[in-house]
């Protein structure tokens, strides 16, 4: 199989993350749950990979790294918890719905306002928008770095600027690009950066996080057993407690933390230049081929993502051939991003996902080039 | 039950800080172990560093001097 759905999650591991979790399910205790050598094994494995997430994300303090199950628990954290009740908030249209579900439920349920800024019909934002859309009302910036859909990156200094200029909260939503591009809290002003930990960052499954700048309070979104304060009524207000409730998945820490070892050997600078490298050999061939149409403005920087469909076939019927026929591992759809699907007029087709990792090769890719050409030659 | 001795009981707030802790004191050469609390004690954590009684103020010295988090520290009989 041709793996190319790696924006959906890296299928390909480092074999150390494999192992670590293997060896972790049968050694590690419960983190934090006792003082006994298996359950100081685990806390210090835990401990361990928040230093390695601070380190890579540029957050602080190692205590202030969050682990979630995931991208979206993370973002729901975020948003549920550091957005005050009837404020004004500011999103773009590149958001996935990890993103705009939870923004949508604080406009439904707690009053809050929310203004979008607009994406063009190639995927691109207007950074200017963002300051035109400030309100007195305005508390924060929810946006995403990369475009799931596109790979579209944003500029998330310029953000940064601008919600440090205005007293602004930038939450990030990193799941496209953790592991994948460079990311420094402290000189893109990132208040909360969310992050999963099995896409670009290699590791298992039901692994993520968030990363919290110091003195940020918010409202745990979750409370319950913390390991520590037992008769305390209420949550701990110690980061990382406060946000924290019920055992870590330990194991997939474990595997986490061996990836951050092997990004940390092949550098996340290389890994995007190689995935790069192979996404432009995709998008060369490809945009060559009659019949097909890229979506996307390939001139700004992103992620190593190419989304295309094939006249007007539906996307769906594309992937499947895909699959079936040549092996080759794709996403169709909307992605779980409708405010970029409806940017680009790709509602109703859906378009066909290429997304590459650092285990990719040329000849992976030139396959799927002439799968393409091949599948454009049919009525 | 081992004979009692008077013992340097460290405390924190919570496990990262008393895991801090415990790297803190292995890059710097210093004695001692973590251990369950002690229940004559209370803390928010339930983990604690324990080392010999007569080094309290050098560990004291040496935490504040780093920015290492700690709760208190205690000489108890253990």
């Amino acid at each position: 199989m041709i793996y190319l759905d790696n924006a959906a999650t890296t299928m390909f591991k480092p074999q150390q993350v494999i192992d670590a979790v293997v060896s972790a399910m049968s050694s590690m205790g419960n983190a934090s749950r006792g003082a006994h050598g298996s359950a100081l094994q685990a806390s210090r494995t835990v401990y361990d990979t928040r230093c390695k997430l601070a380190k890579l994300f540029g957050c602080k303090s190692p205590d202030h790294v969050i682990f979630t199950c995931n991208s979206t628990e993370a973002l729901n954290i975020a948003i549920t918890g550091a957005i005050p009740h009837g404020s004004h908030v500011i999103s773009t249209d590149l958001e996935h719905n990890s993103v705009l579900r939870p923004l949508y439920r604080l406009e439904e349920e707690q009053n809050v306002k929310l203004s979008f800024v607009p994406a063009d019909q190639q995927g691109r934002i207007d950074y200017d928008d963002f300051e035109k859309l400030i309100t007195p009302e305005t508390s924060a910036i929810v946006c995403t770095h990369a475009s799931n859909l596109l790979g579209t990156m944003v500029d998330l200094v310029r953000v940064g600027q601008i919600a440090k200029k205005h007293g602004l909260l930038l939450i990030v939503d990193a799941s496209q690009t953790a592991g994948a591009a460079p990311i420094d809290m402290e000189a893109m002003n990132i208040d909360i950066l969310c992050f999963t930990g099995h896409k670009g960052l290699m590791g298992p499954q039901g692994t993520g996080g968030l990363c919290v700048r110091d003195g940020l309070t918010i409202r745990p979104f979750k409370v319950g057993g913390s390991g520590i304060q037992s008769y305390n009524k209420h949550q701990p207000v110690e980061f990382p407690s406060c946000l924290e409730a019920g055992t870590l998945n330990g194991h997939g820490i474990a595997g986490l933390s061996a990836a951050l070892d092997y990004l940390n050997e092949v550098t996340v600078d290389a890994i995007a230049a190689k995935e790069h490298a192979l996404m432009e050999r995709f998008y060369k061939g490809v945009s060559a081929i009659e019949g097909v149409k890229v979506y996307g403005d390939f001139s700004q920087p992103r992620t190593a993502i190419v989304t295309l469909n094939i006249r007007d076939y539906d996307s769906a019927m594309v992937s499947d051939a895909l699959s079936e026929d040549y092996g080759i591992a794709t996403r169709a759809g909307a992605h779980c991003a409708p405010r970029l699907h409806q940017a680009l007029g790709t509602t109703a087709q859906g378009a066909v996902r290429f997304s590459i990792s650092w285990f990719n090769t040329e000849e992976e890719i030139d396959q799927a080039i002439r799968a393409i050409e091949e599948l454009a030659q049919e009525d | 039950m081992k004979t009692k001795e008077p013992t340097l009981i460290i405390t924190f707030a919570n496990t990262p800080d008393a895991i801090a802790m415990e790297m803190f004191c292995k890059q710097n050469d210093l004695p001692g172990r973590l251990s369950p609390i002690p229940g004559a004690l209370k803390a928010g954590c339930g983990l604690a560093w324990k080392a010999p009684a007569d080094m309290e103020a050098a560990f004291i010295e040496k935490m504040n001097a780093n920015n290492v988090r700690f709760a208190e520290t205690h000489i108890i009989e253990l």
